[in-house]
């Protein structure tokens, strides 16, 4: 099917044998009063089988990992200034820290490269704002507040309830 | 260098343009700078590089010895007051071809946060593109 239609499908019991009425529509959005109908009957056990086709949820990061995965793809002086690429164990640990934040619920922010092989999480509330650099080396945290200076540390899973407290505190 | 242009500390009063590249890697979604695009390079010595904002224009601070093409870059300006407020330094660094050219320096130990604090003093600048091309 093209990116110009749209399929539309409802379902309905026959009331017979348990059976249902699959309607397919076809929506033609150069043509949008003209559609076509497609109707089949499906057994009922079909009927299960298809209704129960999980739908894969889109990740609440889906957006993160997508700028992981373009920053993955950045080559060596990708700033015109010597920066250098993103190892794979980078991007993986970045991955991972994606991963367990969508695991916990916590949207992020914004992903973007650092001009030293790094990556920067960066998650926000308010105009405070916490980053995590995953360097080749090491993984820091920036408390970033609105006004006061920032602060920065190495960064281990323990200390993330600390953080996420601070960003979270009104 | 050229020895009438002053090497000295850039005054307090003025501010600083610091470009990047490419555009859509060092941008928040609210058009704000990533903590990373005032982090200085690993060839740079801790130092950044800026130009003096009356010393130039948005544009020539983006086309330096018209090497880069405009709609490539994005600009940011820094008032020298915040710079100095978070503990950092900014001077003179003239060079052939650009008198306007200034360094930021001094970030102390905590480079990521002295970036982080720099960008959020930042703000980013509309580059009116010229006529003709430039390449």
């Amino acid at each position: 099917m093209s990116t110009q239609q749209i399929l539309v499908t409802t379902a309905t019991p026959t009331y017979k044998n348990g059976d249902f009425n699959l309607i397919s529509t076809i929506v033609k959005r150069q043509w949008p009063g003209f559609q076509w109908f497609y109707m089949t009957t499906l057994s009922f056990e079909l009927f299960r089988q298809v209704a129960e086709i999980p739908f894969e949820k889109e990740d609440l990061n889906a957006r993160a990992f997508k700028l992981l995965d373009e920053i993955s793809e950045l080559k060596e002086n990708w700033d015109l200034e010597e920066a250098p690429a993103f190892t794979g164990e980078v991007v993986a640990r970045a991955r991972q820290f994606i991963q367990s934040m969508s695991g916990r619920g916590q949207v992020i922010y914004h992903v973007s490269p650092g001009p030293c092989g790094e990556v920067s999480i960066v998650l926000r509330s308010g105009e405070k704002a916490l980053e995590f650099l995953f360097y080749p080396e090491e993984t820091l945290y920036v408390k970033v507040p609105p006004i006061e200076r920032s602060t920065q540390g190495s960064y281990s899973e323990a200390i993330f309830p600390q953080l996420i407290s601070w960003l979270n505190e009104p | 260098m050229n020895p009438n242009v002053p090497t000295d500390p850039v005054s307090s009063e003025d501010s600083l343009y610091h470009k990047t590249y490419p555009q859509n890697k060092y941008v928040f979604p609210d058009g704000r700078p990533t903590f990373r695009a005032f982090k200085p390079r690993p060839k740079d010595n801790g130092e950044l590089s800026c130009d003096v904002v009356s010393m130039t224009t948005p544009l020539l601070a983006v086309t330096e010895n018209h090497r880069y093409n405009v709609g490539e870059w994005i600009l940011f300006q820094i008032p020298v007051e915040k710079v100095l407020h978070y503990g950092a330094k900014a001077r003179h660094d003239p060079l052939v071809g650009n008198a306007a050219h200034a360094l930021i320096y001094d970030y102390g130990a905590d480079m990521d946060a002295m970036a982080a604090d720099l960008a959020k003093s930042a703000s980013q600048v509309p580059i009116t593109a010229p006529t003709s091309n430039v390449e």
